[in-house]
């Protein structure tokens, strides 16, 4: 007799019933506890949330740089001629809302900023 | 496809499939790590993992393989990482729970074997116990456990033949019984 490697036939031996059987009972009454789906989806919940602030975060500091930048071009007498040129928005385009983020964000400005100059 | 929603983010569509494979991804890592604490973190861990990476996942392959092939890496390397410091413990209650042969209470002959076959397969090296909790625990095909542990069919064959030789081994050693004359060639 041949053991081929098709389903209906492969658990027909003794010994092939045999492991089957004794690994079915070992994990016969083997069910997942309630309540992992919760676990699992709340865990997605919070990554999803962490990532939209850590976004936000970036979006937002990447404003406030900028206003910053053009805040030390206007206050220098004499500004670099580099520092203009990274400079990413024009005087005039200028909006309260950059300032706004300048303020969210004095915290991390003089790190950023201290290595910038 | 399921997964093509979970890729587009929708949970509902990942616990669909949780409902789905919860059963098969919890049985398997409990067969392979023999802890079912250990099953309830792989099995949070699988979902999460099917989640991040369903981007990944190649549409032209069943999906049932590659959630296997998840469930048994993660059950691999966290076995491995608990091994070492549950290995001397596990041996001493297995050798303080084995029942004696002098044991005027022996268990039936069927029933030992049983026991005696349950041992050997606990006692096969990790790679070939895994190809066996998949063949025959969860009826995968040689094709599938081939793509589940990422081996070659031929692989798969020779350990599940490897395996098989060994089980009927230890059962004929301890029994001295004939066992089956099956000839096992997975052709």
């Amino acid at each position: 007799m041949t053991l081929r490697d098709e389903p209906q036939s492969r658990f027909e031996d003794p010994l092939d019933v045999t492991i089957r059987s004794v690994l079915r009972e070992s994990v016969d009454d083997v069910t997942p506890p309630a309540g992992i789906w919760e676990q699992i989806s709340e865990r997605l919940i919070r990554r999803v949330s962490m990532n939209m602030r850590r976004s936000d975060w970036r979006r937002g500091f990447r404003l406030a740089v900028s206003a910053a930048a053009l805040w030390l071009l206007d206050s220098a007498t004499d500004p670099p001629a580099e520092f203009a040129h990274c400079c990413p928005l024009r005087p005039d385009e200028r909006r309260e809302k950059d300032y706004l983020y300048l303020l969210i964000y004095q915290c991390d400005l003089p790190m950023l900023l201290g290595q910038a100059v | 496809m399921l997964v093509a929603r979970v890729r587009d983010g929708d949970i509902d569509a990942l616990g669909e499939l949780y409902e789905r494979y919860k059963t098969k991804v919890y049985r398997t890592a409990t067969a392979i790590t023999h802890d079912e604490r250990m099953a309830e973190d792989i099995l949070q861990e699988v979902f999460l993992r099917v989640n991040r990476y369903a981007d990944s996942f190649d549409q032209t392959q069943p999906f049932e393989p590659w959630i296997y092939r998840i469930t048994v890496n993660l059950s691999y390397s966290w076995t491995n990482k608990a091994k070492r410091w549950v290995n001397f413990f596990q041996n001493a209650i297995e050798r303080l729970k084995a029942p004696s042969k002098r044991d005027p209470e022996r268990v039936t002959e069927s029933r030992e074997q049983r026991e005696l076959l349950r041992r050997a397969i606990d006692a096969l090296p990790d790679s070939h116990r895994v190809v066996i909790i998949l063949y025959y625990l969860e009826g995968l095909s040689v094709n599938e456990v081939a793509y589940a542990l990422g081996v070659p069919g031929g692989t798969v064959k020779s350990r599940l033949y490897y395996a098989r030789e060994k089980l009927k081994e230890a059962i004929t050693e301890e029994q001295g019984g004939v066992l089956s004359e099956v000839v096992y060639d997975f052709t």
